[in-house]
């Protein structure tokens, strides 16, 4: 008798909860879970498929810790690792093959962007790797030939329209590098340059970072002469996504090209960690932060910098270390990739979370991760691409 | 119907779907937006206020949300944070937490339905598709074509 009441309370309760409630709960889960929700029953499936879902979860993504996909240099694999268990699961088997030798170049709201390096008829791609739609954006007409490729992908909250940015370098009279820039809307279909006001020079790095409302890259900027050779200055590239307008933001740091500038522009690394534009850079192992943060009065300048301690520093001590800083889960909890800096023979990666205040690393065990990988953060969301870039309704 | 107390502040009276009044002072019941408005709108002076979606048990409940959040300023963030734990703890399983969930959307309680349904969520996440019909007495109602159509959908999710 007691519980048959019970049940029945139980029943009622969910078969009453209205539509805005079971939204409301559910858009708060981690995307693996909703993918479960789905297979619950008609109405949770139906409620997940809607518009005003995927919108309400988009905006709660953010307030969560990210995700991450672990992929090969060239994409031959891709993995997701979620947040509610620790388990990689191989992605977009079918599909992977039109991402063959890209790069993922850059994230926002839950889609990725993928380019090559070199612009060669290779396309474009963005991509959703939770619901495993892509489009292939339009090549260009030009027939224009580039390297050293930088995309970046954006959102503008005016339009909501999603936009992706290229910077590349050309040759021109007398072998000088010259960088042109190219935008295009998704749903348009040609790429329109837009004129650098600036003499700088991209630095080799994955892609482009997107933070308040616009996207970053790296360049070196201004040269200068010195005792120890030629200089140059490293700065952020910055390019508004609404105005389509670009401007140059300073750091603490340069370096000096020597003969290999490629080798040397390694070592800097641009992106949003838990909401503060973060500049990573690697000298011979030790990695430093610089972290902006923008403000009514001061515009964009350095919030923090810090720098990170040595993986197992105690127990290994004779060896060297490989960190790659890919994602953070709070301001103070990064996410590194670690490896042992072998030469020769292969080094496991590891995914180690690091605290910088009490400067400790904590391994994290993930079933499935392949021996070697990258990674990359981003929050999934079960935006539609082809809903995005269509014609105005 | 308006009382006073020895602070000055004025009270009202909540009446639930069963009958349960509950005198409170107006600040505390001024947190749902709802009986805000309808304070603004004069409902309240005519007696006490009629709460036709709300049981007793859940207004309770509810009241004594509302109080704890009415005293408390922003320095005791933290604290505050251990009592929402404690509390949602207190309202022990799903059912209760999806009336309370029901009665802060009627009422209107941002804070209170925040708390409810990030709890709710956390009780879903990582459960299997039969645990949580277990959980929330749900008829799976896909035939098996459906059901696989739904898991195809997004295999790799299920691997």
């Amino acid at each position: 008798m007691e519980n048959n009441t019970t049940a029945q309370a139980n029943k009622a309760s969910a078969d009453n909860l209205p539509h805005v409630i079971l939204e409301d709960i559910l858009s708060r889960l981690p995307a693996l879970s909703i993918l479960t929700c789905r297979r619950v029953c008609k109405t949770w499936c139906k409620v997940t498929k809607d518009q005003s879902f995927v919108n309400l979860q988009l905006k709660r993504s953010s307030d969560q810790p990210p995700s991450y996909v672990l992929h090969s240099k060239f994409l031959c694999e891709l993995f997701f690792v979620g947040t509610e268990d620790t388990k990689a699961r191989e992605l977009c088997k079918n599909t992977l093959r039109i991402f063959r030798f890209m790069r993922i170049m850059s994230s926002c709201n839950g889609l990725l962007c993928i380019a090559p390096d070199i612009l060669d008829g290779y396309p474009t791609v963005v991509s959703n790797p939770i619901t495993e739609e892509h489009i292939v954006l339009p090549e260009a007409d030009d027939g224009r030939y580039g390297f050293a490729n930088q995309v970046g992908l954006g959102f503008d909250p005016i339009t909501n329209k999603y936009k992706v940015a290229s910077i590349f370098n050309v040759l021109e009279n007398g072998n000088k590098k010259r960088c042109l820039c190219e935008i295009i809307t998704l749903g348009e279909n040609s790429w329109r340059k837009i004129d650098l006001p600036f003499e700088v020079l991209p630095l080799r790095m994955q892609g482009a970072a997107f933070w308040e409302g616009a996207l970053h890259w790296i360049c070196s900027g201004k040269e200068e002469e010195t005792t120890c050779g030629l200089r140059k200055e490293v700065c952020i590239l910055r390019l508004d996504i609404t105005r389509e307008e670009f401007c140059l933001i300073s750091t603490r740091f340069s370096f000096f090209p020597g003969e290999d500038e490629e080798e040397r522009s390694c070592m800097f690394q641009l992106l949003d960690l838990a909401g503060l534009l973060t500049l990573v850079v690697d000298v011979s192992g030790c990695i430093s932060l610089s972290q902006f943060k923008r403000s009514e009065t001061n515009g964009i300048c350095e919030e923090r910098f810090l720098s990170i301690g040595t993986y197992m520093r105690a127990e290994e001590p004779a060896k060297a270390w490989q960190y790659h800083l890919f994602g953070a889960v709070g301001p103070d909890k990064l996410l590194l990739r670690v490896c042992e800096n072998r030469k020769g023979s292969l080094a496991p990666h590891k995914i180690v979370l690091y605290f910088p205040q009490e400067d400790r690393f904590s391994n994290l065990e993930i079933s499935g991760i392949p021996l070697e990988f990258m990674a990359t953060s981003f929050r999934p969301s079960f935006v539609s691409i082809q809903a995005t870039s269509s014609a105005d309704k | 119907m308006s009382i006073t107390t020895e602070n000055n502040e004025k009270m009202i009276t909540l009446m639930s779907s069963d009958g349960e009044e509950f005198v409170v002072e107006e600040a505390v019941a001024a947190q749902s937006q709802t009986i805000k408005h309808l304070i603004e709108d004069g409902c309240s002076t005519e007696g006490s206020i009629p709460l036709p979606n709300v049981t007793g048990r859940v207004l309770s409940e509810v009241i004594q949300y509302c109080k704890k959040h009415s005293s408390s300023d922003d320095k005791e963030e933290k604290e505050l944070e251990a009592w929402d734990a404690e509390f949602v703890k207190a309202a022990d399983d799903h059912v209760a937490l999806t009336d309370l969930m029901m009665a802060a959307n009627f009422l209107d309680i941002k804070g209170l339905l925040d708390l409810v349904a990030q709890t709710l969520a956390n009780m879903i996440t990582g459960k299997s598709p039969e645990e949580v019909r277990r959980m929330w007495n749900i008829k799976n109602d896909f035939t098996p074509e459906e059901a696989e159509k739904v898991r195809k959908e997004n295999q790799w999710a299920f691997e």
